[in-house]
């Protein structure tokens, strides 16, 4: 779900593209069986949805962040998009990020494209693709190819370490009051990745840990949610953690927010707002938007394996971490973090930390 | 002078002396002088870089989009010959692989306005808008056409009626947002609407003013071109790799290319290929705005050689004082420079502000004869301002050498008699060496033609025969005084008339090179006067041999060789069954390109009348000839004729055979006839339509010409036609000869002007060198006035003088042209454009020319020697 909002955002502030006036979107249905690996592909028929890879490589004791994000925007249902070169039913967005923290550089390119001969999505398997970046499936794990303009590159290979999960109750994600706002949530919450990566003119190999979302939906967030803070935490011990609270115009965090942890071997438990917390810690200013982001939250949550309260504070490798000012004049702060057992002092873990409406102008928009 | 006289050993206190002695004094007590030598210099400066600097605004716009939307291009890809069909995009960036490169596709279509085709054609650029948002990466910065002014209500994706302007286009048709626009797209009339107004920005070239930006499936579906690009762009994202990427792309985009036979060009190719049309007459415009300059070194050197005689009483008693012949030239070198510094940087502002108005006129000529270009604002880049300034000091210091020379052998004031000398320029007198010249000038123009990198031809030969000749003209000028001066001291009378004579029959240096200024001036405004006329001449010739039908239809835009509107088969086959219509000539025109040549490739479909068919000028003619008699065969090579101007660019003759890049492939065509044509510089080949037709996949066409039934009413079935296809533009045959001949003058309007200023400058350059004259005469004109000589009858000496130096200018300025004019149309012209002219003298204009110059230089005379009457004797000057 996450993304929802910003390429809501983005597209429509963009180009204003028309809302597909009359035309029938299919919608997540209680029950449904999603197959795999089918559903890795894209879902035409519905109107949202996304790819959304990040993760920590690591170079001996050099680390760094990445992201790799394909979203597609339907712009009237179809089964398979048509094969013009020029296609008017699909528009594909795509963002890559890496944060250098050795450096302090935090490099990325955002873009855009109509459906065609330069982005899509196949249906039936995963095959993404924008410009040069791709994402493909290869085996039972995926490849992914980006780069930010000539500044850096990447090839990786990705296998899973375990099986995906869907998030919600009976197979769909619930995001508002009404029935229709809701996804297929499906996650890889722990892939282990190798590869390369070109910094600076060289190639080095590179290795680490990835999670990624492909989320597919049709409904548009309530009007009053100004933003969301969002995380997936990845612990030492083989659990991960995915939260995120929906933030209110009226300063509240929406009830439809959730957190959910992951065991070893894929179970997954639900905890609702008030059985965790998401505190607001830390200050960061942007040089770029001014926008003021609480770039060290703290989670306060139920152990499931212990019954007892933990406190978890992410800390980012590097501040700057924010997609500033993209095609569409939407920035966000999404960026790599280690997580900090409050109570030990140690890292237990590392996260990735996503925050959207901070700057002025997702905010103007959305009203 | 004292102080200066104690230190005249140390170098430092002889040049403080000679600076305040020499240069400094003169200037302070003849101000006027010093301002007219700077102005002169300033005007020949201005003149030089006004041209220059209009030539390059005039040219800078061709709607390249990325350039002005989203910055310039690295590589562009483009077919030899038709279209790119979009399916390449996707075998583009496979090549491309992981390598991050911007694919931009880009259709252009031409279009005009509906109620104003006179406004010139409109350029249609398609380039995916979503993609375009994109435009900031390879930018380091946001230029998106988004933004308030590209936020309508409505999406605009794929609509073939909706497009953006920039605000120089709203401007100049008064529409904004949402503003409705009848355009003429081929021979379809679409009712357009502006979705937005592009807004300037400050760090991007401004959007043309003519250019309207579409969505590209939109423009694809407007023109019917579903399917089909005009070219790819291709943009490298800034970052450490960027070079590294640029070498990969364009190696693997080079091999493609020449795989498929399309073309991988930077953007500087591509201009360069485009401005390669209207090369020759930039190049001629440029070298005729040196000629104000070189009218100007002749003026200058006449003002300090006389200003050495003037202070030559000065020299002498420095060289007494022990200054040395190499510390006078420097001071005279000295002023040269600062001259020539102060009159090129007032040239060079007088240059930017005259460029203003030049690029104007200069634009309006290309934009009628070769291809649509929007101007840029005029800039003055560091480059041209170290150019013009390096341009003036030279002419300068080129100007002052001989007089420096002059001054350094003045001897010292014991043996020194004022006026002596006589102004010497022992250079000018040596005729026997002007003979030399004029034949090694001859011998030059037989040289063969130079041609550049760029395709270019170069007629150095030619260039350097008229600069000999003109050098020529100047040593041999002097053996008109005698004659001159034995004609105008004929019989009694009017005893000044004979005074003057008898100046004239001893013509000092100042005679010489005065009347050399005046005739290099009038010889070259002369020998264009002749290009212009054996120009029209030939030019109205071939229009009405080739100009028979009654009605010339054509696609609404503008005249220029590459307005690529075209009618559709609908339209024509519609036109051809219309009642009235006998029979037509249809053409189809493509532009193709061969190597880093672009030429134009015909197909014609002449009608078969033997009464009426269309003839051609041939130079060499085909063995068949006749109605209807370009041959077709089943199989290649296929028989084709081509222009004079293609046969020189490509060195090619009857029997010749021209690989021709068609999309299907590259077809052998054999030169069976070459044809003579004017309408071009850069060559055209005919061939049968049926081919162009099976080829290309195409049967548009771009003209039509109509013959109309015996006795049918030619302004009914014009009218009948604009009313049946309001999308075209048909005309009548004297319209369309009218219109020619029209095209023609506004073409060689700019050049009328420079030469009005090269002969303005030489006619004050005779006032000068007269008032000079006259000041060393001093002695002469007291004793004149002693035997009782008024101040009229020295006024009058002094305007027969100058009417006799005028005389002499004008008789070497007409003959020199009559040479410039022979290696202009002979040996530069053919060269350059690749036409025959036949030679014509305008002697109307020229007696035109004599009468005015001659009556100028008697009134500039008259009002110096008037001036110089009173001139006390010994007053020391």
């Amino acid at each position: 779900m996450k993304h929802f909002l910003l390429i809501f955002i983005v597209v429509s502030a963009s180009l204003n593209f028309c809302p597909a006036g009359g035309a029938e979107w299919n919608v997540p249905r209680v029950g449904h069986e999603l197959t795999f690996p089918k559903d890795h592909g894209s879902h035409p028929d519905f109107k949202i949805e996304w790819w959304y890879l990040t993760g920590h490589l690591f170079e001996g004791d050099r680390r760094f962040g990445f992201q790799a994000t394909f979203f597609r925007l339907g712009q009237k249902p179809v089964d398979v998009a048509a094969g013009d070169a020029f296609g008017e039913s699909q528009i594909y967005m795509a963002h890559m990020g890496i944060s250098d923290p050795e450096t302090g550089r935090f490099l990325h390119e955002e873009r855009l494209n109509r459906g065609g001969w330069d982005a899509g999505a196949k249906v039936g398997g995963l095959e993404v693709f924008n410009g040069d970046w791709k994402l493909v499936q290869v085996g039972n794990g995926m490849r992914l190819t980006g780069s930010i303009k000539s500044e850096a590159g990447f090839e990786l290979k990705l296998l899973p370490h375990k099986r995906h999960v869907i998030f919600g109750e009976e197979g769909i994600s619930r995001k508002g009051p009404e029935g229709t706002a809701a996804s297929y949530y499906i996650t890889f919450p722990r892939l282990d990745v190798e590869g390369t990566l070109r910094l600076d003119g060289k190639t080095i190999e590179v290795a680490g840990e990835a999670w990624m979302d492909h989320e597919i939906s049709s409904s548009q967030l309530d009007r009053n949610q100004i933003g969301w803070d969002w995380a997936c935490l990845q612990f030492f011990d083989g659990r991960e953690i995915m939260g995120y609270v929906l933030r209110m115009e009226t300063g509240e965090p929406s009830e439809y927010s959730k957190l959910v942890w992951i065991d070893p071997v894929g179970e997954l438990t639900h905890q609702k707002l008030g059985e965790y917390r998401w505190i607001h810690e830390g200050e960061w200013k942007s040089p770029d938007t001014g926008a003021v982001y609480p770039i060290t939250p703290i989670i306060e949550t139920k152990d499931p394996k212990s019954g007892e309260p933990r406190r978890f504070q992410l800390v980012p490798t590097l501040p700057n971490q924010e997609m500033a000012n993209g095609s569409g004049g939407v920035s966000y702060w999404e960026g790599a973090c280690d997580v900090i057992d409050l109570e030990t002092g140690d890292a237990v873990g590392r996260a990735f930390l996503e925050m959207t409406g901070y700057a002025d102008n997702i905010a103007d928009k959305l009203r | 002078m004292e102080d200066g006289a104690e230190r005249g050993g140390k170098p430092r206190g002889v040049g403080r002396l000679l600076w305040s002695r020499i240069i400094w004094r003169h200037w302070r007590r003849e101000p006027r002088l010093t301002v007219l030598l700077v102005g002169i210099l300033a005007l020949g400066v201005a003149v030089f870089l006004a041209v220059r600097l209009a030539n390059k605004a005039a040219v800078s716009g061709f709607g390249m989009f990325t350039e002005s939307i989203a910055g310039e291009s690295d590589f562009i890809l483009r077919p030899r010959a038709g279209m790119l069909e979009a399916d390449v995009l996707r075998e583009l960036r496979e090549r491309a692989g992981a390598t991050p490169v911007g694919i931009f596709p880009v259709l252009e279509v031409s279009a005009a306005i509906s109620e104003s085709p006179e406004t010139g054609l409109l350029k249609l650029v398609g380039a995916d808008l979503v993609a375009l948002q994109n435009a900031g990466t390879y930018t380091n910065g946001s230029t998106s056409v988004s933004g308030d002014s590209a936020t309508g209500d409505d999406s605009i994706l794929g609509l073939p009626d909706r497009g953006f302007v920039g605000t120089s286009f709203a401007k100049r048709f008064g529409v904004g947002k949402g503003g409705p626009l009848r355009l003429v797209v081929n021979d379809k009339v679409v009712d357009f609407v502006i979705a937005g107004v592009v807004p300037e920005d400050p760090n991007r070239p401004a959007v043309p003013e003519n250019l309207i930006l579409m969505d590209l499936p939109g423009l694809q579906t407007m023109a019917g071109l579903e399917g089909s690009l005009t070219r790819v762009e291709f943009r490298i994202a800034p970052g450490v790799e960027a070079a590294a990427n640029r070498r990969k792309i364009g190696a693997s985009m080079w091999d493609l290319a020449t795989e498929r036979g399309w073309i991988l060009e930077t953007p500087e190719d591509r201009k360069s290929s485009v401005t390669q049309m209207s090369a020759a007459f930039r190049l001629n415009l440029t070298i005729l705005s040196g000629l104000a300059l070189l009218v100007g070194i002749y003026l200058i050197m006449q003002a300090m050689e006389a200003a050495v005689v003037k202070r030559r009483a000065e020299i002498a008693v420095l060289r007494s004082l022990g200054v040395t012949p190499a510390q006078i030239r420097a001071a005279w070198l000295w002023e040269g420079l600062i001259l020539g510094v102060v009159g090129a940087v007032a040239g060079i502002l007088l240059g930017r502000l005259m460029a203003v108005g030049l690029v104007v006129a200069i634009s309006r000529t290309v934009n009628t004869l070769y291809y649509e270009t929007t101007t840029s604002a005029v800039t003055l880049e560091t480059g041209e301002i170290v150019f013009s300034l390096f341009f003036g000091i030279v002419a300068s210091l080129t100007a002052a050498l001989i007089p420096a020379r002059e001054a350094s052998l003045t001897p010292p004031a014991q043996s020194m008699r004022q006026g002596g000398q006589g102004g010497g320029l022992a250079l000018l007198r040596n005729w026997p060496l002007g003979l030399v010249l004029l034949v090694a000038g001859i011998g030059c123009a037989f040289l063969p033609p130079r041609l550049l990198a760029s395709g270019t031809i170069v007629p150095l030969g030619g260039y350097l025969a008229a600069v000999i000749l003109v050098l020529s003209a100047s040593l041999l000028i002097g053996l008109l005084f005698r004659p001159i001066g034995g004609l105008l001291g004929r019989g009694k009378g009017d005893a000044m008339r004979r005074y003057a004579a008898s100046q004239l029959r001893r013509p000092e240096g100042r005679h010489r090179l005065t009347a050399a200024g005046l005739a290099v001036a009038i010889g070259m405004s002369a020998a264009m006067a002749i290009l212009v006329a054996s120009f029209e001449s030939t030019l109205t010739g071939w229009i009405q041999q080739l100009l028979k039908a009654d009605i010339y239809v054509a696609a609404a835009g503008s005249n220029s060789v590459t307005n690529e509107n075209t009618l559709s088969a609908f339209t024509w086959k519609e036109l051809e069954t219309m009642e009235g219509v006998a029979g037509m000539d249809k053409l189809r025109r493509y532009k193709v390109s061969i190597g880093e040549n672009d030429f134009f490739l015909g197909g014609a479909d002449y009608n078969d009348d033997p009464e009426r068919f269309l003839q051609l000028m041939w130079l060499d003619p085909p063995a068949i000839q006749g109605p209807n008699s370009l041959e077709v065969r089943e199989t290649g090579p296929y028989p084709g004729w081509i222009s004079e101007s293609l046969a020189r660019r490509f060195s090619l003759q009857v029997g010749s055979t021209i690989p021709l890049p068609t999309p299907s492939g590259e077809k052998p065509v054999e030169v069976t006839g070459i044809f003579a044509e004017y309408g071009n510089e850069t060559g055209t080949l005919v061939i049968a339509r049926q081919f162009t037709e099976e080829w290309f996949g195409d049967d548009r066409v771009s003209n039509l010409a109509v013959y109309a039934d015996p006795g049918v009413d030619l302004e009914g079935l014009l009218g009948q036609i604009r009313e049946a296809f309001p999308g075209v533009v048909a005309r009548s045959n004297e319209n369309l000869k009218s219109e020619s001949i029209r095209i023609f003058h506004q073409t060689f309007a700019v050049t009328y002007a420079l030469e009005a200023i090269a002969v303005i400058i030489a006619v004050a350059g005779l006032g000068l060198a007269l008032a000079g004259l006259l000041m060393e005469r001093r002695t002469e004109l007291t004793t004149l006035k002693s035997l009782g000589a008024t101040r009229r009858e020295i006024a009058r000496a002094a305007m027969w003088e100058g009417v006799g130096l005028a005389a002499a200018g004008l008789i070497g300025g007409y003959l020199l042209s009559f040479f410039l004019g022979w290696i202009l149309i002979f040996v530069i012209n053919p060269q350059s454009f690749g036409w025959t002219l036949s030679y014509r003298v305008p002697w109307m204009s020229f007696l035109w020319l004599a009468l005015i110059t001659l009556t100028t230089a008697a009134i500039v005379a008259w009002a110096v020697g008037s001036r110089n009457a009173n001139l006390p004797g010994e007053r020391e000057e």
